[in-house]
């Protein structure tokens, strides 16, 4: 099928507005009268309120208000569990839990006012290790819970006794990842402007999430969702990390909109970000594995425990797909994986780019190698012999038919971008001094879209005006990754019209039915098909209009360019004409699409059923330098072949796999938010090291397009997988170039040359 | 709120007399430095009524390389020194540490004399101008007075430079004959990145053997010092009685003697020896010695 706009490396529909600095970011907003707010933050991270005095803090200038938890309708919310405050109330369970909040005329008198607010705090002991969090009798965090456990995922599969029974090598292992900060460029920001257009509350800023915004925000001022509107445009970068943090944001700013009766403005700094914000779950993992003499996997055991912080967030669903992913994509007769989440008093940790999967293929990528070396087997000799194949049945007893397993295949064009047959053989033998080059590799299965987390549905809206332009709206949102022009390629591709005809507008609550998060790469698979869906619903009735007017058969004739051709290569008409002419002969030119994705099935006490309808595959190869004087590690090359489905906008794809190989490559080398005793240690990038341009290597990007039968033009997704492999790909080509297995992130000076980390003030 | 007044020289004299004139006066060169402790409103500008910006002060710039001696102004840029095919020439460690230094905006902007007055423990320039055994010429309204590098600082972020004073320019002599050098730096990345570790070796050598040598850390120690026992090692050794690993564990164990055991010694000390023996073996190697 040849495409017009589809499959094509269009130009970004934002990238004009973006590159002349147009685009309004959520620090840019204005509003008349608006006033602007400060959050203080506590430094304990656990302790008792026993007193706020605020009277001075409301006497300094400019100050119209300053407020606690005391002021707040309903003080608790959340995505899964409703345990996150808002602000603190009797207790502080983090280091960063805002306890008090000041409005003021200008940012400066509001931050001048939070300093003469005092705060008494009977200080708590704290627990700052899930592993402590988790033992019987420790200190409990949430008084009103059993005990300090989240979430517990159990998977059960055969019987691991009789899978090691027959295995020849069993190895144990364990595994550490860290504190992730997700860096985005732009830090928090919200305005809300009160009473504006009958709504109670109107919310613009940077919001990842809309719909989860307006959720929090309307439980919170406990009014009716209608009277809360959330309006989204740009945002820079998210990554996963602009929604429970913003939502407290958004609902702080409310409560002084409406108290105050005029428009609140709430801009993070850098620092603010750094302690508020929540992270990249920290794991623990430790990993059982039989195999034969051959190299056929027998039985796996894993457990994962998450540091989940002082809050649950979104740990119940971070785990769950942990626990689907465990095994990595390999056949395993005998599996018992349990997969866990414990309060602590550090930072929270919730949803980031990866969600429960880095940590889990970090860990399990690794170990593949690490029984490879065991079994005398070359690392994609062990993978090729257990690897998923079409028709492959996995841990949860799903088998793999609905699309194509097209592992063999990513892998194959992987390792022929990079040249790694040639490569693994030179630098596995001896290499002369410190200098040592080695190469390793990754694979990985990753379910698309939400899975059994939650109903999976988005919709869209396609209005068609009288002079032909094409306006599309989304309940899903633009956050950087490129929605708006895939989206319009979509609309365009169906309705045959020219890319300049159509108008993405910017996402508005109140206007665009509730399609959930934009979250778990699933905005082109399932926003797409929305998209489509409306699309298709007015060509039909553009094409039963077409047909009447000039007596053809629908199937003769061709909408394309902007014009109705007869399929003869005769245009009949300007989509223009045609559909302005049907606009005022009264027919309806605005469609509503909707998708639903197919059924899924999860049966919680087992671990069992069909937890995602479709799933994407994944190779990663690092080629690196070690220097094993130094500890300096480089890494050169990376090759990264993703199936897509179907690459929407081929350009595109490649900018996310770029991201996410950057992306990975700081998780897998670099970055660690160190927490001492439950507090940050650096909050800005001083501190935390992300990789410049100058630590990027050449990156290779291999797509690999097999149409899926329930993408739109077969897509699928790429945001998350290309970040979730790069750690493990990492870590292999180290061990192969020095023989230093490294089995905690991130990679750093220390592990490589002395194989353990070290932390200031420590021994 | 950190309030001060903007003041700006545009001549060497109209620096010093405003120097003389006026209390609390805080230098603003390339502002890498300043400007970030500005916004972070460090105590110390508490005490500072005024910034003045010299960075119209022609007479400041500049480098410039004799026969004997050399001398580098002040407000020479850390880019001019890597781009000068001079320092290149004739001082090629000088413009390693300079290239390895924040990035290349920060280099477009950063000096090296704010490089020396700042301070830092982990400052770039300090090995390489201590190597060469470079003194700086500290002005007043009175005159100057010539202060030798290794003296220059106290402790981190202190040094002996008055109130009234400006850092004019840095003086040193040029290596003799036939001469040799390294310069290495250990990041936790390859831009904007602060040294874990850094080192110069320069080598003065006649007749296959050390005549003068100076081995200087930089980040390894409190404050950039000379490894008096490896130079003391390596003077006078002919190449072929120079074991370089065995300079390396000498510089470690120099090292650890004057920082005690700190926690970043296990990953320090072996590779300040690996430095320090890359940096001799590089020597002998340029050297043609392949004993
Ligand atoms: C992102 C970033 C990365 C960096 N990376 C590095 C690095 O890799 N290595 C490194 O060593 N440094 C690094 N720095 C620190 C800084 O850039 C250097 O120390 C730089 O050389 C300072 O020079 P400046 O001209 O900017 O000094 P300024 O900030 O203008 O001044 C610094 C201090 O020196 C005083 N001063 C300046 N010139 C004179 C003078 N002529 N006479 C008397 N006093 C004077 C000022 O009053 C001030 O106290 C980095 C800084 C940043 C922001």
């Amino acid at each position: 099928m040849a495409f017009k706009h589809v499959n094509k490396g269009v130009r970004r529909v934002d990238a004009y507005e973006k590159v002349t600095g147009k685009a309004k970011f959520g620090a840019d907003l204005e509003f008349a009268n608006m006033l602007h707010a400060k959050v203080l933050r506590t430094e304990y991270p656990h302790a008792e309120i026993e007193k706020i005095e605020t009277a001075a803090a409301e006497g300094m200038p400019g100050v119209r208000g300053v407020f606690t938890a005391k002021d707040i309708p309903n003080n608790l919310f959340g995505v899964i569990v409703q345990d996150q405050q808002v602000l603190a109330d009797k207790k502080v369970l983090l280091a960063g839990d805002g306890v008090a909040m000041a409005v003021a005329e200008t940012e400066a008198q509001a931050a001048a006012a939070l300093e003469k607010i005092k705060v008494e705090y009977r200080e708590l002991e704290g627990v700052f290790d899930p592993l402590e969090s988790r033992k019987e009798g420790a200190l409990k965090l949430h008084p009103e819970k059993d005990d300090n456990q989240v979430i517990h995922h159990p998977l059960r599969k055969g019987d691991v006794k009789k899978g090691f029974a027959e295995a020849d090598v069993i190895l144990e292992r364990e595994y550490t990842t860290q504190f992730i900060e997700h860096s985005y460029l732009e830090p928090e920001a919200v305005v809300v402007v009160p009473n504006e257009e009958n709504h109670l509350v109107s919310v613009y800023g940077s919001i990842q999430n809309p719909y989860a915004t307006r959720n929090a925000v309307s439980a919170v001022l406990e009014v009716e969702l209608a009277e809360v509107r959330v309006i989204q445009n740009h945002i820079g970068g998210s990554f996963g990390g602009k929604d429970e943090v913003v939502s407290a944001m958004a609902a702080r700013a409310a409560v002084m909109a409406l108290k105050t009766g005029r428009p609140v403005k709430m801009v993070n700094s850098r620092e603010e970000s750094f302690t508020e914000s929540y992270k990249r779950h920290p794991y623990h993992l430790t990993y059982k594995i039989g195999a034969t003499k051959e190299g056929k996997l027998t039985a796996m055991e894993i457990a994962a425990v998450a540091d989940s912080g002082g809050y649950a967030c979104q740990t119940p669903f971070v785990t769950w797909r942990s626990v689907v992913q465990a095994t990595g994509p390999y056949e395993v007769e005998n599996v018992k994986t349990d997969t866990y989440g414990y309060y602590t008093n550090n930072p929270y940790t919730g949803a980031m780019r990866g969600y429960g999967s880095p940590q889990v293929i970090f860990a399990q990528e690794s170990l593949m190698d690490e029984l490879a070396a065991e079994l005398g087997l070359e690392p994609v000799e062990l993978r090729k012999r257990n690897m998923y194949s079409q028709g492959s049945v996995t841990a949860s007893g799903q088998k793999l038919e609905r699309h194509t397993v097209s592992l063999n295949e990513v892998m194959s064009k992987a390792m022929e971008a990079i040249d790694y047959k040639k490569k693994y053989e030179e630098y596995s033998r001896e290499q002369p001094g410190d200098k040592k080059k080695g190469i390793g590799l990754s694979i990985s299965f990753r379910g698309c879209s939400l899975g059994a987390e939650a109903i999976d549905a988005a919709a869209s809206v396609i209005q068609i005006n009288k002079d032909g332009s094409v306006a599309v709206y989304s309940g899903l949102a633009e956050n950087g990754q490129g929605l708006k022009t895939i989206f319009s390629q979509i609309a365009a591709e169906v309705l045959g019209v020219p890319m300049s005809e159509v108008e993405f507008k910017e996402l508005d609550t109140s206007f665009t039915p509730d399609s959930g998060s934009t979250v778990a790469s699933r905005a082109t698979l399932i926003g797409g098909n929305a998209i489509k869906d409306a699309a298709e619903k007015l060509k039909g009735r553009i094409m039963d209009f077409a047909a009447g007017k000039y007596d053809f058969k629908i199937d003769q004739l061709e909408l394309k360019d902007g014009f109705l051709y007869d399929g003869q290569g005769n245009r009949l008409a300007t989509f223009a004409d045609l559909t302005g002419e049907m606009g005022n002969t009264g027919i309806l030119m605005s469609a509503y699409g909707w998708y639903k994705s197919p059924p899924i099935s999860w049966d919680e006490e087992k671990g069992s059923g069909n937890p995602y309808f479709t799933y994407v595959y994944g190779c990663q190869i690092a080629e690196v330098e070690v220097d094993t004087g130094t500890g300096e590690l480089s890494v050169l090359n990376m090759a990264a072949a993703h199936d897509v489905g179907r690459a929407i906008n081929p350009e595109n794809v490649k900018g996310q796999i770029y991201g996410g190989v950057m992306m990975g490559l700081g998780y897998g080398i670099m970055e660690e938010l160190e927490v001492r005793d439950g507090v940050i240690q650096g909050t800005n990038f001083h501190d935390y090291m992300i990789p410049t341009i100058k630590d990027m290597p050449d990156i290779k990007p291999v797509i690999v397009e097999n149409p899926d039968p329930d993408g739109p033009f077969g897509a699928k997704s790429i945001g998350e997988p290309t970040l979730e492999l790069g750690s493990a790909a990492i870590a292999n080509a180290v061990a192969h170039a020095s023989g230093r297995r490294i089995r905690s992130l991130p990679l750093n000076l220390e592990r490589v040359l002395i194989g353990r980390a070290l932390h200031k003030g420590g021994k | 709120m950190v309030e001060y007044q903007l003041l700006r020289a545009h001549s060497l004299e109209e620096v010093l007399e405003i120097l003389a004139e006026k209390k609390k006066v805080q230098i603003l060169a390339g502002g890498t430095d300043l400007l970030v402790d500005l916004h972070q409103q460090d105590p110390k500008f508490e005490n500072i009524d005024y910034l003045l910006d010299i960075t119209d002060v022609a007479e400041l710039k500049g480098i410039k390389l004799g026969p004997e001696e050399g001398e580098i102004g002040a407000l020479t840029t850390h880019a001019e020194l890597l781009s000068s095919p001079e320092i290149k020439e004739k001082l090629p460690f000088i413009g390693a540490a300079a290239s390895s230094i924040g990035s290349t905006q920060i280099r477009n902007r950063a000096t090296i004399g704010g490089n020396l007055v700042n301070a830092a423990a982990c400052a770039d320039s300090f090995s390489p101008l201590i190597a060469l055994g470079a003194e700086l010429v500290l002005r007043n309204k009175g005159g100057a007075r010539r202060v030798l590098l290794e003296d220059f600082v106290e402790w981190p972020n202190q040094t002996v430079l008055k109130d009234n004073e400006v850092l004019e320019k840095i003086v040193f002599k040029m290596p003799q004959g036939e001469y040799y050098s390294s310069y290495q730096k250990i990041g936790r990345r390859n831009a904007v990145s602060i040294s874990r570790l850094s080192l110069t070796l320069l080598a003065e050598v006649e007749n296959e053997a050390i005549k003068n040598v100076q081995v200087v850390s930089g980040a390894a120690t409190p404050a950039p010092v000379p490894f008096r026992e490896v130079n003391k090692y390596l003077t006078a050794k002919t190449f072929a009685e120079i074991d370089p690993a065995e300079a390396g564990e000498i510089a470690a164990d120099e090292m650890v003697g004057i920082t005690g055991e700190r926690w970043s010694t296990p990953y320090k000390r072996p590779a300040l020896s690996k430095l320090v023996e890359r940096a001799v073996k590089d020597l002998l190697e340029e050297a043609g010695y392949n004993g």
